[in-house]
């Protein structure tokens, strides 16, 4: 009786839930993702250099110290605490710890929106499918950048507002303690109050304008409100992102902000989850609560509008989805085959009751840690995680650093953070991957420059430009090779050189 | 007695206001080859298959699967000029927009409303062009499916067979048609597995009577000039790949841009109805939302169909929540009831003299509309300024004066106008992307950029003229290799091979 009663515990703790399972499989998908991860842009760079800054002077920086075109003008750091825990990562653990990070951050938003979906519906099986799918919809967005904590608060934001709406939750406490650190980790903490809005707007007119009985859906809007200037830069960091997201040119010219491109087969996982809305909708007897209609409707038209808002879709909306679901399947009980299948889910349910899991989790992450501390290549590529030398360019860089040229460099834009996590604080750069900061203007005048529009040459002199690194077969590399003053000192199929020579 | 309801002068109104924004001067380069090859047909006896009008694919048997509607833009356009063509985009559309809505339910301001919404999602593919004819027989099916199931009488879809007979021979989007009734057939059949009870739902004799009529369809497509060809149609376009980074409504839509956000509201609007219903949708209203937004998310060229899947699904759930909005309003704001009392007196109370003279007026001015919209954007004047905004007018005249020797580089967006301007000299592309196919078109691709290789596809084709729009990044290239300009406009540059 007692080696029973042994066996059974042991079980509990070793036998994995399906929801553990689940987060392995995300986590060990976004390990082996690492390089294609790293090498999509060059802003990783950036944050690392920005966190080692914070590290080393103890200081976060409100004015900018990483280009010499913009050099001493008002910063936002909105994304300081991201570029602090990318850094002090990074000096532990190398590149390497970055992935394991952004692989554990997002394993867990997504193991959320199964956890949620299962809190809601009591049906694995379907939590499960909708957490697969919504890993597909979200994984072209599986990116080494601060916005992985976006994506992890908003699920947890998300399922708490749930929990608030069902009363399950009384306490409103824990929304500005989310929302103090979501401000100090990515700009779109306004994808929060996003959120809030449309549950409080929703509970509002599910109860026919009850403010009195919804206070505390009040209070945690005001309270995330105020909080939210709670960083750095105080109201700045409002300005900043609702100054971006205003400017039309900045947001047509910056690639994730644009619509989602559904000729291509990486966006059918969200066209799925768009139809399968459509069918759940139209199926459900029920009406659907109206804070779950606009979250299901806003966050769909923030998502056909912009793709980098898919994976705030996927944790948003795949909960609802996933209950509504179950409204439909509970109303099929009757038919033989939803029947079994809800027996089915019983059984599954009543076996995961007794298991404690967590234990393979807890083993793959730590395992994952050893193995990189040991230098093993754990991606599916096989090249470790570091910068290709395909994509940026790290020879090229091998050569400055022998050959250092003098003056301002004009560089290709999706390096400038690769540049900076190089030679910052030796070298600044003409502009790298902070869009909202340099804005329209300076940004325009890097477009005229490679797209050698009218006016080119007289950039390159008001920044007084000694040297170019741009991409090797490049349109402005052409004609810089035709002028006589601009020699090409350095090539490799990724990049070239050029050096002002009067 | 006003001589004329009210249900039908909503519906007048609203289809006069769609023909005012539907008759447009025609600008678009497309429905130049379509001219040509419509006069072409005429002129012969045959239907124009063999290409001529380029020479990159010069001999090339062609399916030319709007030979039919070729036929009627000659016609229309030798009798009518450009004012017969405005008109006619005008008739087809308000046709399309008249099948939507004897298919909805509701008050006829409510119909009408949301059928000029339909109509603003739908325009962005209103063109004179043999696609307008699909929007036309895309709607008038979708009714006689819509007929067929309210009615069960199979009498409607004896009216498929001469459409898609009529259809096979005016545009390949014929499929378009067999997917809808597809989609109702997959519909009806989920509603039989689900056990969901519908008052319209068909017996199982009905949907396979549907299904008949849906092979039948699919087989009568076949009497055309090209017989078997014609099937491969939808697959050959839908093929090119470069087609879809090429030709903008090929492309997924950019809600970036305002013009197609509607489409978006529409969508939006047909989930949240859906969702705010305690009713269930059929599964033959469902299916054909489901495709028909996938295939409008996918390709904006099919913003078309998918309004006119979507308009009546809007008006009958919307009709349903104003419903039941009111019945608890009313128990609970006695002065809705009193409100809506009071309108209707005072509609009544109105003289019908004085109604019939209002509702005259309002026609008439909707007409004096119409027909200045036609007049005034139509004249042959008028239009060619407005042509030198889009084409490159005073080019093709210096070209037609000017002789050169060898073959000419074209933009791919003025093909179609070149072919009808400047006959002497076939085009290098132009838009019947499935004669091209990706292979001319990557080439064209290569030589407007200046990609590796450009310079040997020059001499293989004996290029001797470049035809572009005025942007230096597409022709520093030529001028680096020695190409002399020899005309240039704000819009346009010609460049002849130098020595």
């Amino acid at each position: 009786m007692k080696n029973k009663e042994f066996v059974q515990r042991v079980l509990e703790i070793f036998l994995p839930r399906l929801g553990e399972i689940f987060f392995i499989a995300i986590f060990a998908a976004v390990i082996g993702l690492g390089p294609r991860m790293m090498n999509v842009d060059g802003d990783l760079g950036r944050h690392i250099t920005l966190g080692s800054y914070i590290i080393d002077s103890r200081d976060i920086p409100t004015e900018d110290i990483f280009s010499f075109t913009k050099a001493g003008d008002p910063l936002t750091p909105h994304e300081w605490l991201s570029d602090l825990i990318f850094a002090l990562i990074n000096s532990v653990a190398g590149l390497n710890g970055v992935v394991w990070i952004t692989a554990i951050v997002l394993a867990s938003s997504l193991w959320l929106v199964y956890k949620y979906s299962l809190n809601l519906s009591n049906m694995s099986l379907i939590a499960l499918l909708g957490g697969i799918l919504g890993a597909a919809a979200s994984s072209l967005h599986w990116l080494t950048r601060p916005h992985i904590f976006t994506i992890l608060l908003a699920a947890i934001w998300t399922g708490e507002l749930e929990k608030m709406r069902l009363g399950i939750r009384k306490s409103w406490f824990i929304f500005p303690v989310l929302m103090l650190i979501w401000v100090n980790l990515h700009g779109a903490f306004l994808a929060g109050l996003l959120i809030w809005a449309c549950y409080f707007a929703g509970i509002l007119l599910d109860q026919k304008f009850s403010l009195h009985k919804n206070q505390s859906f009040l209070w945690v809007g005001i309270s995330s409100i105020l909080i939210s200037l709670l960083n750095p830069d105080g109201i700045g960091i409002w300005k900043t992102g609702i100054g971006f997201l205003g400017n039309q040119y900045l947001v047509s010219h910056t690639a994730e902000y644009l619509p989602p491109d559904f000729q291509q087969l990486a966006f059918w996982p969200f066209l799925i989850l768009i139809m399968c809305s459509v069918v759940v909708l139209g199926l459900s007897k029920k009406r659907i609560a109206f804070s779950h209609l606009l979250i299901v409707g806003g966050w769909t038209i923030m998502a056909l509008y912009s793709a980098r808002n898919i994976p705030l879709y996927v944790v948003t909306v795949i909960p609802i989805l996933i209950s509504e679901t179950c409204g439909i399947l509970c109303d099929w009980e009757d038919s033989i085959l939803v029947g079994k299948f809800l027996d089915f889910q019983k059984k599954i349910a009543t076996t995961e009751e007794n298991l404690k899991g967590g234990f393979w989790a807890v083993v793959s992450v730590i395992l994952a840690l050893v193995l990189f501390g040991g230098g093993a290549i754990l991606d599916f590529q096989g090249t470790g995680n570091i910068f290709s030398e395909k994509v940026f360019p790290v020879e090229a860089a091998e050569w400055l650093e022998d050959n250092p040229p003098g003056g301002n460099g004009f560089n290709y834009f999706p390096w400038g953070g690769y540049l900076l996590y190089r030679f910052w604080p030796e070298r600044s750069v003409f502009i790298d991957g902070q869009t909202d900061f340099y804005g329209e203007e300076l940004t325009r005048e890097y477009e005229m420059v490679i797209t050698l529009s009218e006016g080119w040459q007289t950039v390159l002199k008001e920044y007084e430009i000694e040297w170019v690194i741009m991409p090797a077969g490049s349109e402005l590399g052409s004609v810089l090779d035709d002028n006589d003053y601009w020699i090409r000192e350095y090539e490799d199929s990724t990049a070239a050189i050029w050096v002002y020579s009067d | 007695m006003p001589w004329i309801k009210e249900e039908k002068l909503y519906l007048i109104i609203v289809l006069l206001l769609i023909l005012i924004m539907a008759v447009r001067t025609p600008l678009e380069t497309d429905m130049w080859w379509h001219l040509r090859a419509g006069e072409e047909t005429l002129g012969s006896g045959e239907v124009y298959s063999v290409d001529t009008f380029s020479f990159t694919r010069e001999g090339t048997d062609w399916i030319n699967h709007s030979w039919l509607s070729q036929v009627v833009m000659f016609l229309t356009f030798q009798h009518g000029s450009y004012y017969g063509i405005s008109a006619w985009v005008g008739i087809c559309a308000i046709l399309s927009m008249l099948f939507i809505y004897l298919q909805m339910e509701g008050h006829p301001l409510l119909r009408s409303a949301v059928l000029l919404f339909a109509a603003v999602v739908s325009s962005v593919v209103w063109s004179p062009r043999p696609q307008i004819h699909t929007l036309v027989l895309f709607s008038l099916v979708s009714f006689l499916i819509y007929k067929y199931r309210s009615t069960q009488q199979a009498g409607y879809l004896v009216w498929l067979l001469p459409i898609f007979v009529l259809w096979g021979n005016l545009h390949g989007g014929y499929i378009l048609g067999i997917i809808l009734i597809g989609s109702v057939i997959v519909g009806e059949i989920s509603n039989k597995v689900l056990l969901m009870e519908f008052t319209q739902n068909l017996p199982w004799r009905r949907i396979g009577i549907l299904s008949i009529f849906m092979v039948g369809s699919f087989l009568v497509v076949l009497i055309n000039p090209f017989g078997f060809d014609m099937w491969r149609i939808p697959f050959n376009t839908v093929g090119v790949e470069t087609l879809q980074n090429l030709i903008n409504e090929w492309a997924s839509p950019d809600f970036h841009q305002a013009i197609q956000q509607p489409m978006l509201w529409m969508m939006l609007g047909v989930f949240g109805l859906i969702g705010l219903s305690k009713k269930r949708i059929s599964g033959a209203e469902l299916m054909p939302l489901i495709a028909f937004s996938w295939a409008a998310l996918t390709a904006r060229r099919n913003f078309g169909p998918f309004a006119i899947i979507a308009a009546p699904i809007i008006s009958k759930y919307l009709t349903s929540l104003i419903d039941d909005w009111l019945f608890v309003a009313k128990e609970k704001f006695n002065w809705i009831d009193n409100l809506l009392e009071r309108s209707s007196q005072s509609n009544k109370n109105l003289k019908p003299g004085f109604k019939n003279l209002i509702n005259l007026f309002l026609i008439s001015l909707l007409l004096a509309g119409v027909g200045w919209k036609i007049l005034n954007g139509n004249e042959k004047e008028f239009v060619q300024e407005a042509e030198k905004e889009v084409f490159p007018v005073d080019a093709v005249y210096w070209l037609e004066n000017t002789e050169i020797e060898g073959n000419l580089f074209n933009d791919y967006n003025w093909g179609g106008y070149l072919i009808w301007h400047l006959r002497d000299k076939p085009v290098f592309v132009d838009g019947r992307t499935d004669l091209f196919g990706d292979e001319i078109l990557n080439e064209w691709q290569q030589v407007r950029r200046g990609e590796n290789g450009w310079q040997e596809v020059i001499i293989r084709e004996d290029i001797s003229a470049i035809l572009l729009k005025n942007e230096k990044m597409y022709t520093r290239h030529f001028l680096e290799e020695g190409w002399v300009k020899v005309f240039e406009d704000d819009l346009s540059i010609v460049l002849i091979a130098g020595k």
